[in-house]
Formats: structure tokens, sequence, C-alpha cells
């Protein structure tokens, strides 16, 4: 294993960053700075074409938080005010004299101050700033940047060229993208760093019969490096079995039945239905009906769900958030009594419940909100064998399309692309593709019945909340079988 | 890291190493914004961003057999960086481009715009007043309903980007960009508890007549919500679109008239025939390149589901569709595509049949079809039925999804419904819960179009679409 470094750049600002927050505390009654240096790389093998750019994670810059009378202001910015261009390698631009020093102090107090004028703010308990000091450097096996791009993209193209057959299979697309993540954050009395690396990889392919298509993907995802790829080498003959199998897909007769989820469907369920449900600004808006549900039966005694960046390794972990909060593992629902919510820095102070290291942000120059991490359910007891041999008619359901979440009304929506039914126990050989899932959250949950023994998390996809402002996160967990309504 | 920067390095490079850049592309944006979170009518808090960053894209070239390839790679250059830290990945992006051998293309020469964009309301007012003017907006609106619906939550964001475009072959254009969006959660009391609603909307102009109809229209809807039943178990009901998941249904034929689409056979769409599913003859399209048409993507004759007997149906309204640079209103607009080829208003599906594609230039070259440029945005014209006439029969129509969903390559759609109105004959009641689903490939021949249009969030569109054939599922 290799351990990650730290982002010379933010070691090269960190003197500076200190002593600009160390000058700017007597004005406000709270102040601190999140630095952010996450570079990336993305590699694509498509049809008649290789092409390298750099995921949409890529930033670097700064985000100064002020709080003055209890309102809260943010001033995020590319480059520190009044910042020269160093000339040396790995030299941090910098501020290079006395005078300009002053200068990007008075600007940045200056964009704070106007911000803070707004009679409109909401006025905030004091922002804690509990002293700390700590770092976390990430281990992968095969650096993504130390390797050969043509290597890379050799294998990419190999692993398409393998399931384009010409005749089923018409196009397919591999892709592998890493986030090197490196943050640093520092207040008067906290001073952390933090750097890993994560990757995902995705396998795309299309099936056609005369126009119509059908389309499935196999993920892969972890902080890890290139060794990735090899599960997306595995997959390409049942990733090209799917795909035949999907173009005989037939529309199912719309109705309620009994449901297997595969982990990812699951940990999706989980995220949608108590995840988005349970962020604690949703508590603070009114947004969220899960507020009035705390220490009540949301879910059969099968259903114990946790949220958490801390003691799971996937994407969505880390050491501290964007607010410079510890992770932590939350207890959401624990055997259908929901517990707890996952919360944000100013939701939490508002509402006078525990900091959970859930405030993330897209960017430097985004918001932090109250967002998910690692979300799944608790492995249960049964096999995934015992569960298809319980259903009298029913379906399984897997390749997860989309979920989305409603807070305030408890509807679920959840599109997977294969469905394959099951009768008296037993795969007919029928598949159903597209279906859309939808019921009321805690009657899905209230009708979980069986859970199996195994745990999966994938972290390829992102998580948004409302239709922007996304975050690496992860779900799954183990098999869940249910009830929902198909269509 | 700036300009002047990046183009000593692409020199030194050019002059010093063995793998020399070709051509390069530059994108440069300069981005400040203001943001705004309300709660109610308090603001959680407010920030402000001072954003800038470069796209470098530097193209490497080879030969192999008499043959010319080129590769890519594109990288972000922060403005912290230093000189020495830009040269050095600017260098690594040269050996990744090596290693990657695409057909050659040249990239655009400098030309005159072919669109005039105008200069945004917003250019000439003070971020102050620019928060303020959006903000009354949606509020005033709000205030019309009286308590008996309301904003729960809004967000503000109002960014003037300044952009800058230039390449190898002497491209410099600049632009001003100004884009507003707001994201807000609308509720109203039910007697079963408090109901909600989310939508969004981009703007270029401090409009306040289109930001509170936005806003307005979706308070008369939750307040609806507040009354909703839950859906039944309907069947062979016509199904109406409308706004936003109408103008997704438009833009999937859109999607997959794009040079990218049909060039990696994502899209089955050919030039010259159909894309609602019917055989055309004698059509007036563009020539197909001899080699671009894959005979994998053909129709079968053979294939007996009910999607083929969807598609050898009549075509019961034709579609036009139109590749627009803009729309008034609309922040995507542009003079130029991202490549720096001028862009011009240009006809792509007439009377449902495909006439030429639009997208990328790399892919017109490799396709043999002439470069027409990516548009950021279409239109489609009206159809021929006026709203009045689609209601006049029994139809539900979705607002509201929880998602609508539409997969770009199969056309395939569905989404949970959180406020429907339901027309049995006689009476209109909205309903909620249950959902729809389909395939766009095989219910497209059903198509129709309202008179009526609106500008959305990428196109000038009709306002309603109905489609037969969709799969409803209720409640019960």
């Amino acid at each position: 294993m290799q351990q990650r470094t730290h982002s010379s750049f933010l070691l090269a600002a960190k003197p500076q960053l200190a002593d600009i927050i160390s000058q700017l505390k007597p004005h406000f009654d709270y102040i601190s700075v999140l630095a952010t240096d996450d570079r990336g790389l993305s590699y694509f093998a498509l049809p008649g074409e290789t092409r390298t750019t750099e995921p949409m994670w890529v930033q670097r810059g700064f985000v100064f938080r002020a709080q003055r009378g209890g309102k809260v202001a943010e001033y995020a910015c590319a480059v520190l005010p009044g910042a020269v261009r160093a000339r040396g390698a790995s030299q941090a631009s910098r501020i290079d004299s006395a005078a300009t020093m002053r200068s990007a102090i008075d600007t940045i107090r200056d964009r704070l101050d106007a911000l803070l004028v707004d009679p409109s703010l909401i006025a905030f308990p004091q922002i804690p700033d509990e002293p700390a000091v700590a770092e976390y450097l990430g281990e992968i096996e095969e650096d993504p940047f130390r390797a050969d791009p043509e290597s890379i993209l050799r294998r990419l193209s190999a692993i398409r060229e393998r399931i384009t057959d010409g005749k089923t299979v018409v196009m397919a697309q591999a892709r592998y993208e890493c986030v090197d993540v490196s943050r640093m954050f520092i207040s008067p009395n906290r001073s952390l760093t933090q750097s890993f690396l994560w990757s995902q990889a995705y396998l795309f392919g299309v099936a056609r019969r005369g126009q119509m298509s059908k389309m499935s993907y196999q993920p892969a995802s972890g902080r890890k490096g290139l060794e990735i790829l090899a599960t997306i080498e595995d997959s390409v003959p049942r990733l090209a079995k799917e795909l035949a199998d999907l173009l005989d897909a037939q529309p199912m007769k719309p109705g309620e039945y009994d449901v297997i989820l595969d982990p990812d469907m699951a940990g999706t369920l989980a995220h949608e239905a108590f995840g988005h449900g349970v962020e604690t600004d949703m508590f603070f808006k009114k947004r969220a009906r899960a507020i009035e549900y705390v220490g009540k039966r949301v879910g059969s005694d099968l259903v114990t769900m946790y949220d958490g960046a801390a003691e799971v390794d996937q994407t969505g972990s880390f050491l501290f958030d964007d607010e410079g909060v510890f992770a932590s593992k939350t207890l959401v629902i624990d055997k259908g009594i929901l517990k707890s919510g996952i919360s944000d820095t100013l939701s939490a102070l508002a509402l006078g419940i525990p900091r959970t290291g859930n405030g993330r942000r897209e960017a430097f120059s985004h918001k932090a909100y109250a967002r998910m991490t690692n979300t799944y359910f608790a492995p249960g007891n049964s096999t995934l064998d015992e569960m298809i041999a319980s259903i009298k008619h029913g379906w399984q359901l897997s390749r997860l399309n989309s979920g989305m979440e409603d807070p305030r009304n408890w509807g679920i929506q959840l599109i997977c692309m294969v469905g394959r039914e099951i009768k008296d126990g037993k795969f007919t050989g029928r598949v159903a593709s597209p279906i859309v899932c939808s019921g009321y959250v805690p009657d899905v949950l209230s009708a979980v019945s069986m859970v199996s023994r195994d745990f999966e998390l994938g972290g390829s996809g992102a998580c948004g909340k409302g239709h922007k402002e996304y975050a690496k996160v992860s779900s799954g967990g183990p098999y869940v079988k249910t009830r929902m309504r198909l269509g | 890291m700036m300009i002047d920067t990046i183009r000593e390095a692409i020199a030194s490079i050019n002059s010093n190493d063995a793998i020399k850049i070709a051509d390069w592309r530059l994108v440069e944006r300069v981005i400040s914004r203001q943001e705004r979170y309300y709660v109610a009518n308090r603001a959680e808090q407010a920030r402000m961003v001072d954003d800038r960053g470069y796209a470098l894209t530097v193209y490497v070239d080879s030969a192999q057999s008499g043959t010319k390839f080129r590769g890519e790679a594109t990288i972000s250059l922060q403005p912290s960086f230093s000189a020495a830290d830009g040269l050095l990945k600017i260098r690594q992006a040269v050996v990744a481009a090596s290693k990657s051998r695409n057909p050659w293309f040249a990239l655009p020469e400098p030309s005159a715009p072919k669109v005039k964009l105008p200069i945004s309301g917003f250019e000439s007012l003070t971020p102050a007043d620019q928060v303020e003017i959006a903000r009354d907006a949606f509020f005033s609106a709000a205030a019309r309903f009286e308590g008996s619906a309301r904003i729960n939550a809004l967000e503000l964001f109002i960014t003037r980007e300044r952009r800058r475009l230039l390449n190898s072959r002497g491209i410099d254009y600049s632009t001003v960009v100004w884009r507003g969006y707001s994201e807000f959660v609308v509720e109203a009391d039910s007697p079963s508890g408090t109901v909600e609603l989310f939508d969004d909307i981009e703007f270029s102009e401090p409009d306040p007549a289109r930001l509170a109809s936005s806003i307005a229209s979706r308070l008369a809807q939750v307040h609806d919500r507040a009354l909703a039943a839950p859906m039944p178990q309907l069947r062979d009901l016509p199904v109406i679109l409308r706004g936003k998941e109408a103008e997704e249904a438009f833009a999937w034929f859109y999607g997959n008239s794009r040079t990218e689409a049909v060039y990696s056979k994502a899209s089955a769409f050919e030039v010259g025939k159909s894309v609602q599913g019917a055989a055309h003859s004698d059509v007036d399209a563009e020539p197909v390149p001899q080699g671009a048409t894959d005979s994998t993507c053909a129709t079968s004759t053979s294939d007996t589901s009910a999607a083929a007997a969807a598609l050898s149906a009549p075509v019961a309204e034709p579609l036009d569709l139109w590749a627009e640079p803009a729309i008034e209103g609309l922040p995507a607009s542009t003079a130029f595509d991202p490549d720096g080829f001028p862009l011009e208003r240009t006809e792509v599906i007439s009377g449902g049949v495909l006439k030429t594609l639009t997208g990328s230039v790399r892919h017109a070259d490799w396709l043999g079809f002439p470069r027409r440029g990516a548009f950021p945005l279409f239109s489609v014209s009206p159809g021929s039925t006026r709203l009045e006439k689609l209601h006049a029969a029994p139809y539900l129509e979705p607002v509201m999804f929880s998602d609508f969903q539409l997969d770009p390559v199969t056309g395939d759609f569905g989404a949970e419904i959180r406020l429907a109105y339901y027309f049995d004959g006689k009476h209109t009641v909205p309903v909620s819960g249950g959902s729809i689903s389909g395939s766009l490939s095989a219910l497209s021949g059903s198509m129709r179009r309202s008179v009526e249009t609106e500008v959305a969030s990428r196109s000038r569109s009709p306002v309603a679409l109905m489609l037969n054939g969709v799969t409803i599922t209720g409640n019960a």
C-alpha cells in the first residue's frame, strides 16, 4: 500500500492562512477557513476515440466563514486577495509583503462585513471552536498519477472492445476517474488536514434490436487506485448476458409486489427514505416529517440503518467534514425505531442537537449543507437463496438508475434497469426494464421481512441536494426483501 | 496562472520538448456570484464567491501509414498555480494526449458571430439590487396567496461570468454571461399535514414577471396537492406531459440528433429517416455519406415486440425541431460553440424526419457531415392542438414528479407522481402518488403537441405533449 501525501500548495499556504485567521479573529465572534486542493484524472475509451480529461470535482480555493451577533456569512475565493504568483515548482501563490497581507485581510473582512449587514439574516447560537489538531493520509495500491496514461487507455479500450460484439451490444464505453482529495481547516483553535484518493470506474453498454435500445452498466468504486479496474474487467461476460436479456424485456403488470432489492437498490432506499429525510437542515426548515418521529417506529424490527464517514471505508469516508467537524457514525434507525439525524453545523446549533460531521460542500465555492456520507442498512440473518425461495410472486431488482426523496411527504421513487421475475421461489427467466418502484416510506420499511447477511457498499454515484450540490457518497448494505409498487 | 503564462508554457514545450502541441484551446472563466439562502422570509446565510479557472485542451498529432491522427487531453489550471507547476501539468497533458490516436480534425478558424446576444439588464444593477429584484419578485408573488400557499425555502444565485475562448488558430472571443438561478420549495396545509412542491428556474434577465409566474404556478399547484386524492388505477388513458418534462421528451430527439451520439452509435437515428418510427420516403435531407450508416442500427423487420408494433403505427403529428444558439431569457445562449464554431439557427428535424446532425465539429467531420456546431438550445414548432382541446377528453396530466427520468439512449422514462390532474370526462381532480413509465422510442408516433409554446429551461417548445400507451400505476 502507498500512503498519500498532503498537497504541497496547502502546506505552503498554511502559515499565511493561520496568520489571516489570527488577524481576523478580533473582528468576528467566529472565523475559520477551509482550503481545498483536489486534483483528478479522467480517462475515457469511447467508440472510435479515447480522451483524457479531469473530473468535475477538481478544485482549489478557500472559503472563509464568519459569525457576528449570531449572523453567518461566507466569502469564497480561488486566490487569496492580493496574492502573487510564485515562479518555482510546488510553491503556492502567496502574499509577499506585510502591506499586501494587510490589504488581503482588509478585503476578506470587508467582503464578510458587507454580507453580515443583511437585516434578514438569522441569528444562530455561537459556532463552537473546540481545540483540535489532526491529520489523515489515505492509502491505495496502484497510484493513477504515476501510471502511464497509455496503459490505462489501452486497458479501458480492451474492456470496451471485449463487450462490443456489433450484433447485440452495438456500443460501449469504459471510463476511469480518480480524485486526490486534500483539505485543510484552520480556525483559531483547530488545525486539521486530510488527504486521500478515491476512484470510480464504469463500463456502459447499449444493446439494440431495430430501434429499441437497452442500456446497462457495471460500476466500481472505493478509496482505491487503479486496482478497481479489475472489477470492471471481470464483469464483461455477466454484463453482456444482462444486455442480451434486456432486449427481451417485457412490460410488467403494474401493481404491488414482493421485491428483493440488491445492496445497491437497498442502499438507495436507505439513502432516499431516511438519509435525506434526517438531514437536519431539513428539520430546521420544517421540511422533514422525520422530526416528529424521533423515538417512534418507522420500520420493522429488521431495519437498522446508519450513516457516517467513520468506521467504513468508501467514497463517503473522511476524517473531518467541510466545516471542520470530525466524522462520526450515526445510528439513524435502530430495529425499526428512528433514533437521530445527521447534521451540518448551523442546523445542529439552531436545533440544539449534536454535530455529526455531515456538513459537506460540492466545492470550496459552494455552501455547506447537511449531507450523507456512507449510508447503509445493517446486515441481517437470511441468505439470498432463502429470500428468493420465500417469494410466491415477485421480482428481484437491480441496476439502479436513480432515486429521489420526499422528506416532507414520505414518498419514495427508485428506478432500476433490471427486474427478474420470481414465481414459487424460482426465477422464471422473465425480465422487465425499466421499473419505477414507488411507495410510502413507512409502509416500505415496515414491510421489510428479510435481510441478508451480505454487506456491500457502492460509491460510484453522486448525491444531489434538490437538483444540484453534488457530494460523493456511498450506499448499500445487504439484500432486503420488502413490498413496493412497481410500474 | 494567467493566459500569458499559459501561452509561454505552450511555447516553451514546443521549443524544447520532443512531443509538440499541434493545436490548443483555452477557456478562461472569471466568476462573481451573490448567494442568498432563505428559510421562509429570513436568510440563513449570505455568501459571495470570486472564482476563476482555466481549462486547457492540448492536441498532439501523429501519423501512421500516411494517415494523420490527433490525440487530446484537457486539464484545469488554477490561478494559484506557479508558472513551474503549470508547465509541469501541461507537459503531463501533452504526454497523455500523445497516447490517444483519434481521427484527425481541424480546429475552427476565427469567424464573425452569426447571432448578436443582448446585454443583460443585470449588468447595470448593483449587487444588492440584483438580489433584491429577484427576491422581491418571488416573495411578492407568494404574498398574493395570503397564506393559502407559501414559500418554505428559496435559494437565489446571481452569477456574472466573464468567459474568454482562445485557440491556436487565432480565435479570441470574449463574452459576459449572467446566470440567475433559484430553487424554491412551496408548501400548503392539508388535513393530513403540510405538503410541498419543489422547482427551480434559470434566468439571464432581471425579469420579475417571469420569476413571479414561475413560482405562482407552483404555489397554485401546491394548494391543489393539499386537496389531492390518491391516484386511482387508470388504464388506456392519454398522458399529458407539461413544462420541463415535455421539454425533456423533446430533448431526447435533439440529443439523439447529435453528431457524438450518432458517431458512437448511442443513437439509432439516421439522417433522412423518421425519428418517430414510421417509414418516410422522398425526403429532402442532408446527403448521407457512404459508410456512415451502420447496418446494426437499421430497423429490423423481424422484431415482433409491442415496441415494434408501436413503431410501425402512423405518426400522429410529425415533429419539427430546430437547434438554437440563443433564446431570450436563457443563460445558455451563445454565439459560438465550445470549440469556437459560430452557431446559426439550424433545422434538425422536419416533418418527423432527421434532416441534419448538430454537435461537435470533430464528430461531424468523422461522420462526413457538414459542421453545424454544438448548440446549447433548441426549439420545437407549435403543435396543431390547443390545450383546451387536449383537455377535452379524459386524460392524466402530471405536473410534478419526484424526479422525472428519461434515459437519453433508450428513451425509457418513468417517475413517481407528486401531483397530477385527472379528468374522467366530467370532472378534473388533483391526484397524488402512483407513477408512469414508457419508452419514447416506442410511443413517439402517438405524440401530439399543444399550439401554445413557452420558454422552458433550454428550449422554446410546446407547453404540453400528449402520449398514448403510457403505463400508469395507481395507488389502489
